[in-house]
């Protein structure tokens, strides 16, 4: 078992696409990690240093205190799991599990035993003579599990092997992938671009994007403090809504002005490192919005109209737009351009609109005219250049 | 089961007059879809009879007859003679069994050698493109080519090979490869071997490209080595290219002709004598149409056996 | 099409057909000749002939194909089989003739040769006859003979020999002075064959036993038979071949040998292959023939046999005409050109004051040469596959007769 740490970790493809880009990050040994991100952001690449199967353009993986740049894969004591489970096709589930301790020269009744208790732990004792093509995905992808969890290795790597599964089998494996960690109290990382996924299985997870590591922390953490924009954005579902708005400092409270409404902040300096007036960028879950009917007089709230309600249960979205115009709302297009950093020109989207989750047996009606509120004490605030979060980390 | 059940007659709640209607109706059908399938089947039938089975079935009369090649008229029954001679004439009994040598010995160097130069150009190190191409090169020459240049090289008087065995202090008396009995054989082999070696390598290398690499990391990880990779992975990936090669090389082996015309004629003393250098003589020079015909059909038969055993071995995988 | 096209291209296709027509019927009285020498002085033997019957004949066309030597019996046969066959065709002078002359298609030439030919000597119309009738006619003639490198025999001070201890003395002397003895190629079995050949002259002075023997009445393991075997296994015991027989082709690697000086010797050349081999010794030194040597006493005498023979098909209906064409060949104008390009006539002829010593030598061996050929394939090719064996030291006389006469009874 043990621990890894990625030190200033990058990777060049050919002469200038820089895949990854100075990754540090740190693992402890019988941890459980998840690297998330959008397609593309370098998590296979990076799992793929780990395991020595990539050459490592700059920086170092370390391994139980180990430089590994220079060991070849097969002397990394890595096993890893591949996003097709690359079984070999002509070996029995049985062969596939016992192929890496055979090619350990392992006595052959050593092997027979740890196969039966990899696959018991698997559940896949009935299938062990069965071929891959025999196999159904999920019993596939635990075939894989157990080719490598058979193993005594330093640690596990995962690259996304439950995205081919469908939605209900994801979940169940998602579970039991969970218990076997627990189980079996080794290194793990799991690579996925499900934030929700990484959220239930992480005991960190680490966002990525377009080579970058953004933020490495708890779930809990990433969802109540996202450092970034694209955090927030990346981390809950539906996405956080995010306005345009102007900050005006005045004394213990910090005043944002979205569109022609104001909202107020009291000690704002205990959440918020904030030095200066001026343009910035107003976050909040959808969760953490209130509504009422028009008729319900509410404290600093929104007219808006309601477009479209996404009917679910216990807990449906509904989407509105604001009466007032002059409220700039980002488009999903704005959020890319703050996941490859920085950015300074909003398209915005064309209506000011709002997303929230509501509880399925108190729904607002169709084009009817709601009014809704935003609570300060659950307000991000972004840097509206560079998309860091003004507020301070809490630990939760 | 009860008598009534076997018609199942379907229960369309009403019973209308027009039953007996609709049972014609039933049994119009399959015509129509026989009609169907016979147009769907008839370019393939056609492209069968036409280009294989009519010239098998011409083969396979002669075979029976005493025929010389002149005149269709002059066809003289004479049954299963003509192989039952063959079977008695030590000549065929050579030719034959020297096929069979050829043909395997070809088949599993040209697979061997093949893999090995795929394995070798996979690895895309400098310079294997160029090899690539090169290696190519003798499949597009004529086996008659390929035959000349393979005579000049194992020439006693002047031929390269005994020039630099000379050179080498190996040898001090020049050697007759191909006026040998004891090296005639395996210089066709050789020869055989060096022309179509390119021809496996591109095969097994356009296989070598299917050879998922996730499966050659997953086995790096498992710790196999450059054997185990191969026989574990590699290997089982190129198994449908590698029963293609061989049976295309064991047909190529049964119907060797041109390069054994050239080098040797099938001499010395018809010690690379051939089924299909035989064939020739009868039918050609000895004007024995009946005879080269059984031999043909007794060719035909090696190749299908041969792609029989093929299609047999890969039912298991 | 549209209709404007039609317009214009109907009658421009009836003119074209009304132009035509005159045109073909006049080209339909064509002979068709099949060949396989298309190269050489062969070639103008045969332009020549045709000149002087297409002026001769206006309106007929003599069509020339040639067909190589490989494929030619095979498409003889298929046009023969087809009963299209050619007007006028060559016909190969091996073992296969005999199937050819037997398979009914093949015109019966006695009364044609009789009319307007000049006399074919007996011996070559014997060659091209079976069952008392002749079926082609032969148009000239060739003989086989060692030929032997003039130089390298002075500087050794070495003469023809003229019997086969002679032979084997003066392949020893070659031997000594490091070059090798008789060039010979026996890879293409015929050339193996002919040694044999040469040999039975000698172990057969009646010169009667192989036309008895092929006709089977007599047996080949007749003494004569495996004699000349047993003679030409002596040789190569003795070291008069050069090595490596079995590895060399007829006319190349051995002839290589002989060309380059590394052998003195070469066997066998008729006139067909002289030309050839001048232009390949191009003047490096003087060759020159004898015929192939046999036991003491015995006067040295040339094998031979038939250059080229040609036949009409079975009732064809231009064979007047053909035998027209083939009487250019042969009458007196054709001889010739015949004589002109060195090749000998199969009928006796006053050979001119300005030939040259090859040719004299080549038309006076040709009185008494002796004959070639087995008709019976399977024989020939026990001959053939025992003079290789021979080359490996692994047969004897007795045994290399023996597989012939085996062959014959099979
Ligand atoms: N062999 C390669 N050559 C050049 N570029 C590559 C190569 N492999 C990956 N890349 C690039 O590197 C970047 C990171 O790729 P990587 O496979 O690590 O992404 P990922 O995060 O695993 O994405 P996904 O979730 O889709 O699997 C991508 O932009 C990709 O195009
Ligand atoms: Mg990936």
């Amino acid at each position: 078992m043990g621990s890894i740490v990625l030190n200033n970790l990058g990777k060049v493809y050919g002469e200038d696409t820089v895949a990854v880009h100075n990754v540090n990050l740190e693992i402890k040994d019988g941890e459980f990690v998840v690297f998330v991100g959008p397609s593309g952001c370098g998590k296979s690449t990076i799992l793929r240093m780990i395991a020595g199967l990539e050459h490592i353009s700059f920086g170092e993986v370390i391994i139980n205190d180990e430089v590994m740049n220079n060991v070849p894969a097969r002397d990394r004591d890595i096993a890893m799991v591949f996003q097709n489970y690359a079984l070999y096709p002509q070996m029995t589930a049985r062969q596939n599990i016992g192929f890496a301790l055979e090619m350990r020269k392992l006595p052959r009744e050593e092997i027979e035993k740890r196969v039966l208790e990899t696959a018991s732990t698997l559940n896949i004792s009935e299938l062990l003579d069965r071929k891959p093509k025999e196999l159904s995905g999920g019993q596939r992808q635990r075939v894989a599990m157990g080719r490598a969890i058979i193993r005594n290795a330093e640690a596990y790597l995962l690259d996304e092997p439950l995205s081919n599964l469908d939605a209900k089998l994801r979940s169940q494996l998602r579970e039991e992938l969970s218990k076997l960690h627990a189980r079996l109290g080794v290194t793990m990382i799991h690579v996925t671009h499900d934030q929700i996924e990484a959220m239930t299985l992480g005991q960190r997870v680490a966002v990525f994007s377009v080579g970058h590591l953004f933020q490495y922390d708890t779930p809990e953490t990433l969802y109540k403090s996202p450092n970034s924009i694209f955090v927030a954005g990346f981390i809950g579902s539906p996405t956080m809504n995010f306005f345009e708005a102007v900050s005006t400092r005045k004394a213990s409270e910090l005043s944002i002005s979205v569109g022609k409404r104001k909202i107020g902040i009291q000690n704002y300096q205990e959440r918020f490192n904030i030095n200066q007036d001026g343009k910035l960028l107003v976050g909040i879950r959808p969760e953490h919005i209130n509504w009422g009917n028009h008729s319900l007089e509410l404290e600093d709230g929104f007219l808006a109209n309601v477009e479209f309600i996404e009917n679910l249960e216990p807990e449906s979205y509904v989407t509105a737009i604001f009466d007032d115009k002059e409220i700039k709302t980002l488009s999903s297009d704005d959020l890319e351009k703050f996941s490859k950093g920085t950015s300074e020109t909003f398209s915005g989207t064309k209506d000011p609109v709002i997303t929230f989750r509501v509880s399925s047996e108190n729904l607002p009606q169709k084009n009817s005219s709601i009014l809704i509120s935003l609570p300060p004490e659950k307000l991000y605030l972004f840097n509206a250049n560079t998309g860091q979060s003004y507020g301070k980390e809490i630990k939760w | 089961m009860k008598k009534g059940m076997i018609i199942s007659k379907p229960d369309f709640g009403t019973n209308r007059s027009s039953g007996d209607k609709k049972l014609g109706g039933r049994f119009k059908r399959p015509p129509k879809t026989l009609l169907v399938s016979i147009s769907l089947m008839a370019p393939a039938v056609s492209i069968f009879l036409g280009f294989i089975s009519i010239p098998v079935l011409a083969v396979l009369v002669t075979s029976l007859t005493k025929w010389t090649g002149f005149d269709v008229r002059n066809l003289d029954w004479i049954g299963l003679n003509n192989y039952i001679d063959l079977f008695n004439d030590k000549i065929f009994i050579r030719a034959f069994s020297h096929t069979i040598v050829f043909t395997l010995a070809t088949t599993l160097l040209l697979n061997a050698v093949g893999l090995g130069l795929a394995l070798l150009v996979n690895t895309k190190a400098f310079g294997t493109n160029f090899l690539k191409a090169v290696l190519f090169l003798p499949v597009l020459l004529s086996p008659v080519i390929v035959g000349l240049m393979w005579s000049g090289l194992l020439r006693g008087v002047g031929g390269g090979l005994n020039i630099f065995l000379e050179f080498m202090n190996i040898i001090d008396q020049p050697i007759f490869w191909l006026g040998n009995p004891k090296y005639a054989l395996f210089a066709i082999i050789m020869a055989t071997v060096w022309q179509f070696a390119g021809y496996n390598m591109l095969l097994y290398y356009a296989g070598l490209q299917s050879v998922p690499n996730s499966l050659l990391e997953a086995a790096e990880l498992d710790r196999a080595n450059g054997w185990n990779k191969f026989r574990h992975v590699i290997l089982p990936a190129l198994y449908h290219v590698m029963s293609v090669v061989f049976l295309l090389n064991i047909i190529g082996g049964l119907r060797i002709f041109d390069i054994v015309y050239v080098m040797t004629r099938g001499g010395p003393n018809r010690s690379t004598e051939v089924l299909a250098t035989y064939m020739y003589e009868q039918g050609f020079q000895l004007n024995a149409m009946g005879v080269a015909s059984a031999i043909a059909v007794i060719m035909i038969l090696l190749a299908v056996f041969a792609s029989v055993i093929r299609l047999r071995l890969l039912r298991h995988v | 099409m549209n209709r404007k096209t039609r317009f214009v291209i109907v009658p421009f296709v009836l003119a074209a057909i009304s132009f035509l027509l005159p045109q073909l019927a006049l080209a339909d009285s064509k002979l068709e000749y099949w060949t396989w020498n298309n190269e050489g002085d062969y070639v103008k033997v045969d332009d020549s002939a045709i000149a002087r019957f297409e002026a001769a004949n206006p309106g007929v066309k003599v069509e020339v194909t040639y067909v190589s030597y490989g494929d030619y019996m095979t498409k003889l046969k298929a046009a023969l089989a087809a009963n299209e066959p050619p007007d006028i065709f060559q016909v190969p002078w091996n073992s296969g003739f005999k199937d050819l002359a037997m398979s009914g298609k093949l015109e019966p030439m006695g009364s044609i040769l009789s009319e307007g030919f000049p006399d074919i000597n007996k011996s070559a119309l014997s060659f091209v006859s079976l069952d008392g009738k002749a079926w082609a006619l032969p148009l000239d003639l060739n003989t086989l003979q060692i030929a032997y490198n003039k130089n390298t025999f002075e500087e050794l001070n070495l003469s023809v020999p003229k019997t086969n201890s002679d032979l084997i003395a003066t392949a020893k002397s070659l031997k000594d002075a490091d070059y090798f003895g008789i060039a010979l190629g026996t890879k293409d079995k015929w050339a193996g064959g002919d040694t044999w050949f040469a040999q039975l002259v000698y172990t057969d002075p009646t010169g009667m036993k192989l036309a008895e023997a092929d006709s089977g009445a007599l047996g080949w393991d007749d003494k004569v038979f495996s004699e000349a075997a047993s003679q030409v296994i002596n040789l190569i015991e003795n070291g008069v071949f050069a090595p490596g027989a079995n590895s060399m082709g007829a006319f190349n690697e051995s002839l290589d040998l002989f060309v380059s000086g590394k052998a003195a010797m070469f066997y066998p050349v008729g006139n067909f292959i002289s030309g050839g081999i001048d232009a390949k010794v191009a003047g490096e030194f003087e060759w020159s023939l004898f015929p192939f040597p046999g036991g003491s006493g015995d006067e040295p005498t040339a094998t031979g046999g038939i250059a080229r023979m040609f036949s009409l098909p079975a009732g064809g209906d231009q064979n007047g005409l053909a035998a027209d064409f083939l009487r250019m060949l042969t009458d007196k104008q054709g001889e010739e050109v015949l004589v002109k390009y060195n090749f000998i006539p199969s009928w006796p002829i006053n050979v001119p004051a300005s030939a040259s010593d090859l040719y004299g030598n080549f038309t006076s061996a040709q009185l008494n040469a002796r004959s070639r050929t087995i008709y019976t394939p399977p024989v020939y090719a026990a001959l053939l596959d025992g003079i290789q064996a021979a080359f490996n030291g692994s047969t004897t006389g007795e045994q290399l007769a023996g597989s012939m006469d085996a062959a014959a009874n099979n």
